[in-house]
């Protein structure tokens, strides 16, 4: 299908942190064919060198930073970039990817990727130049926050590298860390900050030199990716979600829309609508404590929001997640209290959506009464346990080193396991599967678990993102899962954001990527790149042993919501997955077949 | 349960979520006027199987039992009594990301891809519109020796469509993808109306090249 090395440079840099060395190698150009780079570049090569039986934790397991073969164009949203490795939350592969400027620095410095094996025997920092890769001590900066770490990269190395980092968390091994890029973009899911924190990584900086000696991938059509880029941008302009509610709400501006559908869940899932969800709401935010828009690399959407509580403090967030995380899932509707809770987690590098949900669930074992006494505190509405929660996660102590293991952990020691909202140990984010029959599938079958980014059909079911879906068919909802999996898997890869998808249709960002690359890449084409990366990833999952069992969601899913519009009704389960299965031509226990590897060109690996 | 008492609850489910759907676009189609009394098809994939208009039925008057089931992948005896044009729905649903598509005459579209000459409908049209320049861009025209029922038009519309949402078949009809019916449904409002104003454009005596845009490597 391509036959030049537009688009990508061919290279990776190989780290062995246990002995501070590296080599520069090329990547086979028939994988960057068939796997892009981002998250498919990613599961390739942890399928092919992690063995599925490693620990997370063990010096086996590689984290894989990876650029796309658009990273770093002026196509919107493509200042992107990915990071994959075995999760330490879910046990599954996991990869999450993150805007900034990170990436497309990354991608100046001639490589498309960084393995990072091994694991260093001090703390360290990694600089990262187009020549080589530098190795730092770290030690005095153990212990810093994402900001903190940052500034002290700056002020060392020059204002110019760009950083990722771990905060505290991720040094503690907090299963749900994240990692940190450019202050406040967050990798942000599965535990990716404990990982590097367990190889003792403090950062990576990376410096691509001054402008003439970054290197740039070829572009072999600029004239026609420039009319495609026009007509990209004309999309999300026109778009009334990113073109004007993205814009004014940020992401925060479905608060008030899924409360009013009746999937905005509530105190861990036990409703889905209140009242007071507006005091959360994208409006509320931009009236009272909104500063600023922030976008990433190459995006006019601008979805971010720099924000200020009255205590002056500063900091980015909440988005759409955070807030209802944070704040209604903990039965809080403090605005400033959620937000101060938010800047925590960034600087400590937390994912909001998995701490949130993991305190809501330990609210609810206290509602109950399964938990000790020093947990009284821990009780929904009381926001002023909500930060104090948040550091002891952090350090691990008290409480906090139950949190820190995350909610199915959590509600299994105290002997309640459907009290955790979560799929393969992933936390449910901020939709009732009940209010939308297609999220529900998406959770079940997501391959790192519970997550709305893997299948967004609340574009379709809720948004009428490209038409509307009734959200509670259920018929339809299987081929929808299937289609959006895998067309987010090919976005994943190239890297681009997926909120495009809220104004731009697919086809635009495969002419895109032909204009990049130089031959036809159809959005068929599109499909069968991301229909391969979600194979190969479920392939590695069956191989660790998940299987049908895990494609399920929490009882509570079972039982109908008594009040509100999605009242009394039950996604079919078992039944939207026997369907999804016979689509994916996977066997009856949710495994790809043989037939199904060699279609995708996919070599098998014992199961 | 027995599983074929099963798969057969299964189906008639299927059916009842999707009989609604096919009647609103028939009327649709018919309302129009792209549709003769029982011309066209409307298709939809539902996990392994295609659920797809009986062959002859009034599209502008559909009756549950004008639903018929088949397999995707196997032959079975649905095609007995679907359309004539089910293995080109077929094709469509299995090798592009299309979960619906419909198939209609829309007499503009249709008289226009006809109109052959070294500016209009070589191989495409291009709308002149604002609409069908945002939307459509550039729609496909193919050229068949047997423009009906062929094996020919089973493997050249579908790869037609593996980069467009709709395409004319010369002389006879279009055939349009979608993530569900009512956007395959659009894509042909939207054709039908570029059509309608390029014929307009064209009695106004207009240089309908100038008005084309950059589309046409689109
Ligand atoms: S839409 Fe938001 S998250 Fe996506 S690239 Fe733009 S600013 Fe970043």
């Amino acid at each position: 299908m391509m036959d030049s090395m537009n688009g990508w440079h061919g290279q990776l840099y190989r780290v062995d942190l246990s002995g501070h060395s590296f080599k520069r190698e090329d990547i086979p150009h028939y994988v960057l064919e068939r796997y892009l780079g981002g998250r498919g570049l990613g599961a390739k090569y942890l399928k092919d060198e992690v063995h599925p039986s490693t620990d997370p934790f063990d010096k086996g397991n590689k984290i894989i930073y990876a650029t796309g073969p658009i990273t770093g164009t002026s196509i919107p949203t493509s200042g992107r970039f990915s990071v994959t490795s075995k999760s330490p939350l879910t046990g599954t592969i996991f990869d999450c990817n993150a805007g900034g400027t990170f990436g497309p620095a990354l991608k100046s410095c001639g490589i498309d990727a960084v393995i990072l094996e091994g694991k260093a025997p001090e703390p360290l920092f990694l600089k990262i130049t187009p020549d080589a890769v530098e190795f730092h001590d770290a030690v005095d900066a153990w212990g810093k926050t994402i900001p903190g770490t940052t500034r002290y990269l700056k002020e060392h190395h020059g204002k110019k590298v760009k950083v990722s980092c771990i905060g505290p968390a991720g040094e503690n091994r907090v299963m749900f860390a994240n990692i940190m890029n450019d202050y406040h973009h967050a990798l942000g899911r599965g535990g990716l900050g404990a990982i590097m924190g367990s190889k003792q990584l403090k950062a990576i900086m990376v410096d691509a030199g001054e402008r003439d000696q970054r290197k740039q991938a070829g572009v072999a059509d600029p004239d026609m990716l420039k009319v495609v880029i026009k007509e990209i941008n004309k999309r999300i302009n026109a778009s009334p979600v990113t073109g004007k509610g993205m814009r004014l709400f940020g992401t925060a501006q479905l608060v008030n829309l899924i409360n009013s559908m009746g999937l905005f869940p509530i105190r861990n899932f036990q409703s889905a609508t209140d009242p007071r969800a507006d005091n959360l709401s994208g409006e509320t935010i931009r009236e009272e404590i909104m500063v600023s828009k922030t976008a990433c690399y190459a995006c006019s959407i601008a979805c971010g929001r720099m924000t200020r509580t009255s205590t002056g403090r500063e900091g980015k967030g909440p988005e759409y997640e955070s807030d209802w995380a944070l704040g209604a899932d903990c039965g809080i509707f403090d605005l400033e209290a959620v937000t101060e809770a938010n800047y925590d987690c960034n600087e400590m590098g937390l994912d909001t959506i998995s701490c949130g949900a993991t305190i809501a669930c330990a609210m609810e074992l206290n509602q109950d009464g399964r938990l000790p006494d020093e947990w009284s505190e821990i009780r929904f509405g009381n926001a002023n346990a909500l930060q104090e929660a948040i550091h002891k996660i952090v350090s691990k102590t008290g409480i906090g080193a139950d949190l820190a293991m995350g909610s199915r952990r959590l509600a299994s020691k105290f002997g309640a396991p459907g009290v955790a909202m979560q799929v393969k140990g992933l936390e449910i984010p901020a939709y009732d599967p009940r209010g939308a029959f297609g999220m529900a599938l998406a959770y079940a079958t997501s391959n790192r678990g519970a997550c709305h980014l893997r299948a967004y059909t609340v574009g379709a079911e809720l948004l009428g993102l490209p038409k509307m879906f009734n959200r509670f068919s259920f018929s339809d909802k299987p081929d929808l899962v299937v289609t959006l999996q895998n067309m987010n898997a090919f976005f994943d890869s190239l890297v681009a954001c997926k909120f495009t998808g809220m104004g731009v249709p697919d086809d635009y960002y495969a002419r895109a990527l032909s204009a990049v690359l130089g031959s036809e890449v159809s959005v068929t084409d599109a499909e069968i790149i991301g229909e391969r990366v979600y194979n190969l990833e479920r392939h590695y999952n069956a191989m660790i042993g998940f299987t049908r069992e895990d494609d399920t969601l929490p009882p509570r899913f079972s039982e109908p919501l008594v009040e509100g519009p999605s009242a009394g009704k039950i996604p079919p389960l078992a039944l939207m997955l026997d369907m999804y299965y016979g689509i994916r031509n996977w066997d009856v226990h949710g495994i790809p077949t043989t037939e199904k590897l060699k279609e995708l060109g996919i070599s098998a690996g014992e199961i | 349960m027995n599983q074929e008492t099963e798969a057969s609850l299964q189906s008639s489910k299927i059916i009842e979520e999707i009989y609604p759907l096919f009647k609103k676009f028939g009327d649709l189609l018919r309302e129009r006027g792209y549709n003769s009394a029982s011309s066209g098809n409307i298709s939809t994939k539902r996990g392994s199987k295609m659920y797809i208009t009986r062959r002859g039925s009034m599209k502008g008057a559909l009756e549950l039992s004008d639903i018929i089931e088949t397999s995707l992948d196997n032959v079975d005896t649905g095609i007995v009594l679907a359309s004539t044009e089910t293995y080109i729905h077929r094709n469509i649903l299995l090798q592009t990301p299309a979960l619906a598509t419909m198939h209609c005459h829309p007499p503009n579209t249709v008289a226009l891809s006809m109109y052959y000459t070294e500016v209009l409908c070589q191989d495409n049209i291009i709308p002149i519109d604002v609409e069908g320049h945002y939307i459509l861009k550039n729609i496909p025209i193919i050229t068949l020796e047997k423009p009906t029922g062929s094996k020919e038009m089973e493997e050249k519309i579908p790869e037609a469509l593996k980069n467009y949402n709709i395409m004319i078949l010369r002389g006879h009809g279009v055939f349009a993808r979608g993530t569900n019916l009512e956007e395959a449904y659009n894509w042909i409002t939207v054709c039908e109306e570029a059509a309608i104003i390029i014929f307009k454009c064209l009695q106004l005596g207009m240089d309908i090249k100038s008005l084309q845009g950059q589309y046409s490597r689109w």
